[in-house]
């Protein structure tokens, strides 16, 4: 990964939103609630595949939740 | 006959985890109370026996079946469920480990190399000394091109900056190996497995052929 790039993402902004739990929306993508909390705190970066299933979740597009900062 | 296999299978890593207690029971039993007639010993000692026999399975299985492997790997770590973040976790977890395993079998094997000597002179000449004490620290990996011994005496002779270190006559000598030599290929052996195995399971992984 180039190091000179951030990844954030508004998962807890769409969460919010949606008005789900960090819970329910790990059952509905398949993985634990402390990913989904890694995940929102910038902590892991999630491989492509959750990126998708997080996106499609939320009907958005995948650079719609996460953003690249330069 | 396949699902039989299986549940005998599964019956016996059970007992593997949870039979070893047998094991230190037979052991405190005999040191402790003796030999005994009892069916019950004689059961107790079958059974302790039968673990031992068991045992190796156990690694062949965690060896040979990926996600046994996986599910394993994550209760070591204190993990539960096991998705995507959680085997990257255990993915570092099992580097570092190795990297630390190796770290500490090549120092072993090193030091399987390597003799330590100590020797004391007491009759020194000069007065209101105890005696001489000459310490002897030498790389000696020629031992373990003779591991039957079947060298003439003195042909592995101690020496340190290129003098000499026999004792004389009246100096009393400690020491020799740091590591017994007799480790030495067995630590070499597993350092080239673990070694294979890393790069054989990292081959594959990165070839995309290990799902």
């Amino acid at each position: 990964m180039n190091p000179r790039l951030r990844v954030s993402n508004r998962l807890r902004v769409l969460r919010a939103e949606a008005d789900i739990t960090q819970e329910r929306l790990a059952q509905d993508v398949g993985v634990t609630r402390v990913t989904v909390n890694c995940v929102e705190r910038g902590e892991y970066l999630p491989s492509l595949e959750l990126a998708l299933l997080l996106a499609r979740r939320f009907g958005r597009t995948v650079e719609e939740v996460f953003i690249v900062e330069e | 006959m396949k699902n039989i296999f299986i549940k005998l299978h599964k019956a016996v890593l059970a007992y593997i985890a949870w039979g070893w207690p047998t094991i230190l029971l037979n052991v405190a039993l005999d040191k402790w109370a003796g030999d005994s007639p009892a069916l019950w010993r004689a059961f107790l000692c079958d059974a302790a026996f039968a673990w031992f026999v068991c045992a190796p399975i156990a690694p062949i299985t965690l060896l040979l079946d990926r996600s046994r492997r996986e599910r394993a790997m994550a209760r070591l770590c204190g993990l539960r469920e096991g998705d995507e973040r959680e085997r990257a976790v255990t993915g570092e977890a099992a580097r570092s480990s190795l990297l630390l395993a190796l770290s500490l079998q090549t120092v072993l094997l090193v030091m399987s190399m390597t003799t330590l000597r100590l020797f004391w002179n007491p009759l020194t000449t000069k007065a209101g000394e105890r005696g001489l004490i000459t310490v002897g620290f030498s790389f000696d990996p020629a031992r373990h091109l003779d591991p039957f011994g079947t060298a003439p005496a003195g042909a592995h002779k101690l020496t340190a900056l290129g003098a000499s270190l026999t004792p004389a006559p009246d100096q009393i000598e400690f020491g020799g190996f740091l590591v017994s030599p007799s480790a030495f290929p067995l630590l070499a052996l597993m350092i080239l497995i673990e070694l294979a195995a890393f790069k054989a399971f990292s081959g594959r992984r990165y070839a995309g052929a290990g799902e």
